[in-house]
């Protein structure tokens, strides 16, 4: 945790001090780079999944099979084909189902385990996410001119209820309060302390930092708005100028936002990409329906049959098991069992 | 019989809040009835499995083969290539916590390492020290460890201290899958010749003789008689159930354990009474004779080499499908490797069609092979048994899903169709704890040796607390389940955790309920105790 709070107040204080001083450094080329690692290494890692193949229909059941037809299943639990399957993603993707059945172990007065449902992971993780889409979708008015229609109702949406002025928008007040949680639970509960790691704070106090510098720069900076969005067009369309007479703050968010790019293709932010890759939600379970093939597959020996009858032929002659070759006719052949290689089972 | 902890004083569970720091630099402890036998140096060699050599837990050296790591390394790459699941999981972790607290031996120990993210984070460590660039960079502050003795240690008291219920995979967000990590785990110390001897020795009996204990077929057949003479005393009814015979409609394969094992011998009963109720055109076999495969708990390919004689036999045999019994693992075997595996099922046979009802079992259409409780509840729906529940009425019965029919399947209501049907106190399980949120029996996975008995019982606490629930509040005093590791780890469960309760397959209590034509009158149950007054037709 300390690790992560000095990465991220260093991050701060050197795009705050070298950004006024080498604004094409901080304000172009860094996050131009970061932009370009972060692309580069999410499809990579996307491939390198990918390139693995998923050799068994492992699909984790969370419902009802599709077995007979009197049963109801649960198809978005179990799902019984690549639409299910593409559904349950989505559920998952979007509504984050499986945080839904989060529980927590409780005794009760007998002494016993009880089990309670606890909203609140779900909550803050649907907040955070959400939260932090809407706000990314709010910057595109810097890099979209005119700014389209649907843009605008966001922004209406979003600062509803008037507060302050500019606009305290809804977004950065459940976002802040998301991430506070986030944060909060992983200082707070013996639990989350035992298993953190630098890696699950850093990402949360780069974008508690993030988020704290756009907040000051909507709020309490002095920034040239048509100014920093010439900057930002400039970036888009790849002819891009210094933004000089930026304030440092702006350089701080720049380099909070480029940090984020760049750490994310390394660490677990990559669960984004992950999730549509993970064999036990993204296989159907239609595993005895249809035969998934193994590519790595190969033929195994075994022992066959007709070597196990080899092995016990005489007692189960006397027991009275058919055979495929009676003990007589192994006796004329001197005694000696005739290999019959039963064919072995292969892919 | 190693030493267990009193029911209510050891277990720690949710009170261990309390971790204490730097949790993974903590050496594993392996304390009498914490760890499993190692396997035998005969059992490696004869599997032909690597490094074959004498080595206990409780000592210092493990005597690992000279270039350990190399090894190691190796066979990670490997695996790594080759499935997707592994290299998901290894990066995709946002060590949320919500599998934390769902995995029974958490529950029962209260140990930090058997969180499920913390046990995935021992295999995740070394991944990326070894093989991600932020790791090996960072180092301890990218959470990577390189490769130690002592980590091979952990990973051999950790590895089997996972039942692969994948109950934690439920919860979470992206479904990793702590199964899989173990899985993948325990064939990397099966490298270095680290094996588990409960798991070993059933496989190496596997390739001789068929099945897991190394019945030899005459006394497979002799076994099956002997469940005839008692079908035949309590029923009125002589049973000849064919052997190794061609030219039958069916191959039926139980796990071995409903064969030798109370209260698997009933359930076994339960099955040959119900084919004989319908006139099956069935056929068993000593040669497949093992629904069960220990080969799974090892390694992939093991489970394949154990799986091949289903098909092998359905093949020779000429049988037209292929109809499983009660095994909780066995399922998972066949649902989702065995078709990948040892498949395409053998020219000849066709999708499972239910010669009674007419029902063709599609899902069922490639792997050809279907669940008896698929095949019991069909028969039901169509009302194709003649039933006298009340038979049963002694019986306030409750039903354990198993985890991999319940996770690896999602058969659930199909048992509860036949459990209903055979008896008339039915009560479930708080919801928690039950269906896909079930509880393992603590004993899964190849963890069912006595040597290890403590660790079972305290794995066993979720259920255990569960099953004591409705004993208290709704006088149950039978415990249903559909899996012969479950009929043999329930009992000291029950009797650890709510004594009083017995164990029973659902097929013991169809056995029980079925009244077949010509059978006599009956004065007892399937384990010859007096039927409830008034039950008897």
């Amino acid at each position: 945790m300390i690790l992560s709070l000095a990465a991220v107040l260093g991050l701060g204080l050197l795009g705050w001090h070298l950004g006024p001083a080498q604004p094409f450094l901080c304000g172009v080329v860094l996050p131009l780079s970061s932009l370009a690692v972060f692309l580069a290494g999410f499809s990579a890692k996307i491939l390198v999944w990918a390139s693995a193949p998923a050799p068994f229909p492992i699909a984790l059941t969370a419902g009802q099979q599709q077995s007979l037809d009197r049963i109801p299943p649960r198809r978005l639990e179990a799902p019984p084909g690549p639409f299910w399957v593409a559904c349950r993603l989505g559920a998952e993707a979007l509504c984050f189902r499986s945080l839904l059945r989060n529980s927590r172990a409780r005794e009760t007065p007998e002494g016993d385990l009880a089990y309670q449902p606890v909203p609140w992971l779900w909550l803050a993780a649907i907040v955070f996410h959400y939260t932090l889409f809407l706000i990314v979708l709010r910057h595109l008015r810097f890099v979209l001119d005119p700014a389209p229609w649907g843009l605008g109702l966001i922004l209406s949406v979003d600062g509803f209820f008037h507060l302050g002025s500019p606009r305290l928008y809804l977004s950065d007040g459940g976002f802040l309060l998301a991430l506070a949680f986030l944060l909060g639970r992983r200082l707070w509960e013996p639990r989350l302390r035992c298993l953190s790691l630098p890696g699950d704070y850093f990402p949360l106090l780069l974008l508690a930092a993030l988020a704290g510098s756009g907040l000051y720069l909507r709020h309490g900076g002095q920034e040239d708005i048509a100014a920093l969005k010439t900057f930002a067009m400039g970036l888009v369309s790849f002819r891009p100028t210094a933004p000089v007479g930026a304030g440092p703050a702006f350089f701080a968010h720049l380099a909070y936002a480029s940090a984020l790019l760049l750490c994310f293709p390394c660490g677990k932010l990559m669960h984004m990409g992950g999730i549509f890759l993970s064999p036990t939600k993204a296989m159907p379970n239609n595993s005895r329906a249809r035969r998934h093939v193994n590519p790595w597959n190969r033929p195994r020996e075994f022992q066959s049959y007709a070597q196990y009858e080899d092995a016990y032929r005489t007692s189960m002659a006397a027991a009275g098991l058919p055979l495929e070759r009676p003990p007589a006719e192994e006796d004329a052949a001197g005694g000696r069992a005739r290999q019959i290689h039963v064919p072995t089972s292969r892919s | 019989m190693s030493p267990r902890p009193a029911p209510d004083a050891s277990t720690q569970g949710p009170r261990a809040e309390q971790p204490r720091a730097r949790r993974l630099e903590t050496p594993p402890v392996f304390s009498p009835g914490s760890f499993c036998h190692p396997a035998r140096q005969e059992t490696v060699a004869a599997l032909g499995l690597p490094h074959p050599h004498p080595w206990q837990p409780t000592e210092e050296d493990w005597h690992l083969p000279e270039n350990w790591e190399a090894i190691l390394r190796a066979a990670f790459q490997d695996r790594l290539r080759k499935y997707r699941s592994l290299r998901v999981f290894m990066d995709i972790c946002a060590r949320c916590g919500a599998c934390a607290d769902k995995c029974h031996f958490f529950l029962g120990t209260g140990d930090p390492k058997n969180m499920p993210v913390l046990r995935a984070e021992l295999l995740r460590s070394v991944y990326r020290g070894e093989f991600t660039l932020a790791g090996r960079l960072l180092g301890k502050a990218a959470g990577a460890r390189t490769l130690s003795k002592t980590i091979v240690k952990e990973w051999f008291a950790y590895f089997y201290r996972c039942t692969e219920c994948r109950r934690c995979a439920l919860f979470c967000p992206y479904g990793i899958d702590t199964a899989e990590i173990t899985m993948i785990a325990r064939e990397l110390l099966l490298e270095l010749g680290l094996g588990a001897n409960w798991i070993l020795e059933p496989v190496a009996n596997c390739a001789r003789s068929g099945n897991h204990l190394g019945i030899r077929p005459q006394v497979f057949q002799e076994m099956v008689q002997a469940l005839c003479d008692d079908i035949r005393e309590i029923t009125g009814i002589r049973l000849t159930p064919p052997c190794n015979e061609k030219g039958h409609e069916v191959l039926f394969i139980a796990p071995s354990g409903d064969l030798y094992t109370e209260p698997g011998v009933y359930t076994f009963m339960g099955y040959l009474l119900l084919f004989q109720a319908i006139g099956l055109d069935y056929t068993l076999s000593t040669y497949a004779s093992e629904g069960g495969n220990f080969g799974l708990f090892a390694s992939a390919e093991l489970a394949a080499k154990v799986n091949a004689k289903i098909y092998a036999e359905a093949g020779r045999l000429g049988v037209k499908w292929i109809l499983g019994g009660e095994c909780g693992h066995m399922w998972r075997m066949a649902h989702q490797y065995m078709d990948s595996m040892n498949g395409p099922a053998p020219a000849g046979l066709e999708v499972p069609r239910n010669p009674v009802t007419g029902t063709v079992f599609r899902h069922a259409a490639s792997t050809k092979m279907i669940h008896i409780a698929e095949f019991s509840a069909d028969l039901l729906l169509h009302r194709a048994l003649v039933l006298d529940p009340a038979r049963n009425d002694h019986l306030i019965v409750t039903f354990h899903d198993s985890c991999n029919p319940a996770r690896a399947m999602g058969l659930l209501e199909e048992p509860r169709i036949v459990l209903r049907a055979a008896c008339n106190h039915f009560v479930e399980m708080p919801e928690n704890t039950i269906r896909e949120r079930t509880f393992c029996c603590g004993s899964g996975a190849g963890l069912n040796g006595d040597e290890i008995m403590a660790l079972r019982m305290q794995g066993g606490l979720p259920r255990g607390h569960a099953l004591r629930h409705v004993q208290r509040h709704n006088g149950v005093n039978t415990l249903a389940c559909i899996c012969a590791i479950d009929r043999n780890s329930l009992r000291p469960l029950a009797d650890y955790w709510a004594p009083g309760v017995s164990v029973a397959g659902a097929h013991e209590l169809l056995g029980n309920a079925l009244v077949l034509p010509g059978e006599g009158e009956r004065t007892t149950d399937l384990r010859r105790e007096p039927l409830p007054p008034g039950g008897a037709p």
